[in-house]
């Protein structure tokens, strides 16, 4: 009896001293040292380290530029959402998705209409594989704007690597309506079209539909082939070797370049600041 | 055939001056941000510049200039970026108008006075490295370069003072001590020389002076004095 009170002394003891202490806070980072222009106004400030910041980017100095970009985040105007955007994509490119996704979230609250962080940003969840809120952020994406072509690409994407083939089917052939890619090819395809017609315009990436549209019918095979062998296993009997080895070779096709979870199909918005 | 030739060469001629004139009009980018302030082209100057990229860098800073033409530290800048492409004409006409937007720019002087002693003009040169330090005697860098050009003219002790003072404003500063190496080296090789005039023989008691060098650099490390004794003289 007395032992097993002081056993419970015992762990009260050990106990308390963990609930009474608080969970420290998570540090902040102390803010960088920003000397660029320092006595000079906000707006010239922001322009030289938004310069510096993407000439950075485009030399691939990807520590460089995240310190620029926070230089206006952190000092010298944290309102400013293309500071966030162009960070987050620092981030994306080192693969540093939790902070992306934190500046991609950031830019929304400043702006709750920003197409490209909520494509971005989907992204990046995606990468994380985090496809419910890959999926939210695209739907709000085709909300946003019907007619935005990527976006169709992107959640067709999450609908395939969540099996749901006839939703990415049906999206991806709304995707081909809506950006007349069909009555391009079929102006291409007409026989009686001249050899020295000039050629049809059109956004290359809305080509794209048609190779998802490939994959996940490849992918909808493989399915019916495993079916197949599966029943075959089932009843003892061999299965026919020409689809042993046609599911083989897609299997092997879904394993490298056809595989749609590795983030290479997915379309990235551009970003313009606006006046 | 020929005529042919001829007619290439004629055209090719005449698409020259079209050529050239596209090579010195400055075509800039336009900036990602609506509204931006001619810093943002300083700040894109200042990324191909610590890149290396200086031709973009004058590039960029033009930008700047053709936006905003009367702020002097755009000027020393594209002029250090002139200076680093080897056009010391150019960086010395934009260090002067940057001297006479402000004629306080203590870093236009700096880069004038280390472009002229580049060029060997160390009157010049003097002459800015003292502006500098008139204009901020607490610039260490001001008083480096001084030393420099006091060392390139033989003024070994007015190079040595310059050098210790850039020292004792700012002790981290790596350059200065370099300079007074180099100067104790020169002063090194006039003792040498005097003592071949005043014994005659060009044989060193101790060795060489690099041989000196090593020998002295070892015994600091060792305790092993040996490298001085050659240098004892006996009673007569």
């Amino acid at each position: 009896m007395f032992k097993r009170l002081f056993l419970v002394v015992m762990l009260l003891t050990l106990a308390v001293p963990v609930l009474a202490q608080e969970q420290p806070a998570p540090t902040e980072e102390p803010p960088p040292n920003c000397p660029a222009f320092e006595n000079q106004s906000d707006e010239v400030r922001t322009s030289y380290y938004m310069g510096e910041g993407l000439a950075y980017l485009n030399a691939n100095q990807l520590s460089a530029a995240e310190l620029s970009f926070t230089c206006i985040i952190r000092v010298i105007d944290p309102n400013y959402l293309t500071a966030y955007m162009s960070r987050a994509l620092v981030y994306a490119r080192y693969r540093n998705y939790e902070r992306a996704i934190k500046d991609y979230s950031r830019a929304l609250e400043l702006d709750e209409n920003l197409l490209a962080a909520y494509n971005n940003r989907g992204v990046v969840y995606a990468a994380l594989q985090d496809y419910d809120k890959a999926a939210a952020d695209f739907d709000k994406v085709l909300q946003l704007n019907p007619d935005y072509i990527p976006g169709y690409n992107n959640r067709s994407i999450i609908y395939a690597i969540q099996r749901d083939y006839d939703a990415a089917i049906s999206l991806l052939q709304d995707a081909i309506s809506r950006s007349g890619i069909d009555d391009v090819l079929a102006q291409y395809r007409d026989p009686n079209r001249s050899p020295n017609a000039a050629p049809i315009e059109f956004e290359a990436v809305n080509a794209r539909a048609y190779a998802l549209l490939g994959i996940i019918y490849s992918a909808r095979s493989l399915d019916n082939f495993q079916n197949y062998l599966y029943l075959s296993g089932q009843a003892g009997t061999y299965p026919d070797e020409r689809i042993q080895s046609a599911a083989g070779a897609l299997e092997s096709r879904f394993t490298f370049e056809m595989r749609l979870d590795d983030g290479t199909w997915m379309l990235t918005a551009d970003f313009s600041p606006v006046e | 055939m020929k005529r042919f030739y001829w007619l290439i060469a004629a055209l090719a001629l005449l698409a020259v001056p079209g050529f050239l004139l596209a090579q010195t009009e400055t075509e800039c980018p336009q900036p990602f941000i609506p509204d931006a302030a001619p810093e943002y082209y300083i700040g894109q100057a200042t990324v191909r510049f610590a890149g290396a990229e200086y031709g973009s860098a004058v590039q960029l800073y033009t930008c700047a200039i053709n936006a905003q033409p009367d702020v002097a530290p755009t000027y020393a800048s594209r002029g250090y970026a002139y200076a680093a492409l080897g056009d010391s004409d150019s960086a010395l006409s934009d260090y002067n108008k940057a001297l006479e937007l402000d004629e306080t720019l203590i870093e236009a002087y700096i880069n004038r006075g280390t472009l002229y002693t580049r060029l060997g003009n160390f009157g010049l040169a003097l002459n800015d490295f003292d502006l500098a330090i008139g204009l901020n005697p607490d610039n260490p860098v001001a008083y480096s370069n001084r030393g420099v050009v006091h060392a390139a003219e033989g003024n070994f002790d007015l190079a040595i003072a310059d050098f210790e003072q850039a020292i004792e404003l700012d002790p981290d500063y790596a350059t200065p001590y370099a300079a007074l190496g180099a100067v104790y080296s020169a002063l090194a090789a006039q003792q040498y020389q005097q003592y071949v005039r005043v014994s005659g023989s060009n044989r060193l008691p101790a060795g060489t002076p690099s041989e000196v060098l090593t020998a002295v650099d070892d015994s600091l490390r060792t305790k092993n004095f040996a490298v001085w004794l050659p240098l004892l003289t006996p009673a007569e």
